[in-house]
């Protein structure tokens, strides 16, 4: 890699020790890829490393414990425990082990700078890279919605990888960083009208399932479409395939048109999507055998403020079912937001409660004894029923789950 | 491929790692770290791959990609931590993710996996489960040193 005299003494130890050990991971990240050089990126999204590791604390303590700092802002994807510690371990049966390794993590990225959003959805957060920005951000719907849906560059990383550019400020050039990376290669007509979130999350997974390792270029969107739409288009799409980068003619900015999406280009893929596509879909990703259910998940990924009004006005006045766990997965900025606005409190008087800044995934759920979970993600729903807990998923849109949860 | 009378050898590029030597373990199937080890024994654990019941801890593995899920890094690391990696690594196409689980192995455990990948044969099909190997992680060459049954390479 060439690179400029200030890297070569970051790299050389004439910073600190913190940053000399994340240019020393990067050089050899930059070899790996083939990368020329490197970009200054402008904000990191880190990672809680997968909790059931002793080697994600170590790795993450590598860092801290050189006294590293971030160097740009560092937000923080959802993380198991930061504010429901006090939870456990009634409600969260997970071991002493497992919530001090959580703590650890938590401490580590903490003593380093970061702001402990612990949320899926940074750009609400206040992490919204420009046009054209090159961040280092981790969790596969944000990266899709960063490259996506605001035209910045982030291209999928493994944990460490983000720590080390958040202190270096940097990260090698690669993939989705250099222009000729970013043109469409596969044409998507939608001839469907999604009429809810689930219907975008449908949308996202059939696109992720068929085009996954492609940058797909996509028409026929309703002009109603909204950036929630998309957050959970990208979320459902990069779950069943990767999906990184897509375009939407006419709505994300490296799509003005279709010519210009696919860079002049004839596609190598196309893919037609119709009423019957989407049925057969669902069918997929409703994968029960079974009306039962012990859980109903929803807030994945993490809801709007508008979202939360939504449930609260559904849920008012009814009960959940005995016996049912109703979780909605939320923001700490929206929750309390939804609690400023009163919405929290109608939503917790029916008796599903608002988990804040994390996610099922983060749960080791396949010893909890739980069959099928109802939710309205799609996402959800394909994660669930893969490795490590394959469990049953019942697949339905938002109201649909809460008719059937309460009375 | 060159061959002599004495070993077959593969040649591509070096992703670091220095030299080791073992037996391999070969499939034409994607294998992926993340819930497809269980770090603490090596064994591995996806139940949809053919592998499923083997223990890869010391061997030479030999598939053609990665499955890509960004937390792989950390399923490789953990299994350093735990003394069970692989000798080696031999793809068709490495990709990242294992590569960064590669770099952090060495920086945190000192575990170095020689990681090999283009060669100018396919790995899948010229190496065979069973096959004595050495593989050279800095110079990118892969030699067959024995083959199954040990009879000296055609």
């Amino acid at each position: 890699m060439k690179l400029t005299d200030e890297e070569k003494r970051m790299l050389n130890g004439e910073f600190d020790e913190g940053v000399r050990y994340s240019m020393d991971i990067l050089v050899q990240l930059g070899d790996l890829y083939g990368a020329e050089d490197f970009v200054d990126i402008q904000s990191v999204h880190g990672a809680m490393s997968y909790p059931n590791f002793w080697a994600s604390v170590e790795l993450v303590e590598s860092f801290s414990n050189r006294g590293a700092k971030f160097r740009v802002p560092t937000t923080l994807n959802t993380a198991a425990w930061p504010s429901n510690f006090n939870r456990w371990p009634d409600e969260l049966p997970e071991s002493w082990e497992h919530m001090e390794r959580c703590q650890r993590m938590i401490n580590a990225v903490r003593k380093m700078g970061a702001h402990l959003t612990c949320s899926c959805t940074p750009y609400f957060q206040g992490n919204l890279p420009r046009f054209r920005e090159c961040v280092a951000w981790t969790e596969s719907s944000a990266i899709s919605f960063a490259n996506s849906v605001l035209g910045a560059r982030a291209n999928r990383i493994t944990d460490g990888i983000d720590k080390a550019a958040g202190v270096a400020g940097k990260m090698p050039r690669f993939g989705l960083m250099l222009d000729e990376n970013r043109k469409g290669n596969a044409l998507v007509h939608v001839e469907f009208k999604p009429k809810n979130l689930s219907d975008y999350g449908t949308l996202g997974w059939i696109v992720g399932k068929h085009l996954g390792n492609q940058i797909p270029v996509i028409e026929g969107l309703p002009e109603s479409t909204t950036t929630n739409d998309f957050k959970v288009f990208g979320g459902a799409g990069a779950s069943s395939g990767g999906m990184p980068l897509y375009h939407v003619v006419g709505m994300t900015p490296e799509a003005p048109t279709r010519e210009y999406a696919l860079g002049g280009k004839k596609p190598l893929y196309e893919l037609r999507i119709d009423e019957k596509e989407v049925e057969k879909a669902r069918a997929l990703i409703s994968s029960a055998k079974t009306d039962k259910f012990e859980a109903v998940l929803l807030g994945c990924p993490h809801p709007t403020i508008a979202e939360v009004k939504n449930l609260a006005d559904i849920l008012a006045g009814r009960r959940v079912k005995p016996g049912i766990k109703f979780w909605i997965f939320i923001s700490a900025d929206v929750l309390a937001l939804a609690r400023e606005f009163g919405y929290a409190q109608v939503i917790e008087a029916s008796g599903a409660e608002l988990v804040q800044q994390t996610c099922i995934l983060f749960f080791d759920i396949s010893k909890w004894g739980w069959k099928t979970i109802m939710t309205d993600s799609a996402k959800y729903a394909n994660l669930l029923t893969s490795e490590p807990t394959w469990l049953e998923a019942i697949f339905v849109d938002t109201l649909t789950c809460i008719a059937r949860a309460t009375v | 491929m060159t061959t002599n009378s004495e070993v077959v050898t593969l040649r591509g590029r070096g992703l670091g790692g220095g030299i080791a030597e073992g037996e391999a373990l070969v499939t034409k199937q994607f294998f992926g770290f993340t819930h497809g080890v269980i770090p603490a024994t090596g064994e591995i654990s996806d139940e949809r791959h053919e592998w499923r019941g083997l223990n890869l801890k010391g061997k030479i593995i030999v598939f053609p990609k990665g499955k890509s899920s960004s937390s792989g890094g950390v399923w490789i690391l953990e299994t350093a931590r735990c003394e069970n990696l692989p000798a080696a690594i031999v793809n068709v196409e490495a990709e990242a993710i294992t590569g960064s689980g590669c770099i952090f192995a060495r920086l945190l455990y000192n575990k170095k996996i020689p990681l090999v990948d283009r060669l100018d044969q396919d790995p899948c099909d010229v190496i065979r489960t069973g096959d004595i190997v050495r593989v050279d992680g800095d110079a990118g060459v892969v030699e067959i040193l024995k083959r199954v049954g040990g009879s000296r390479p055609a």
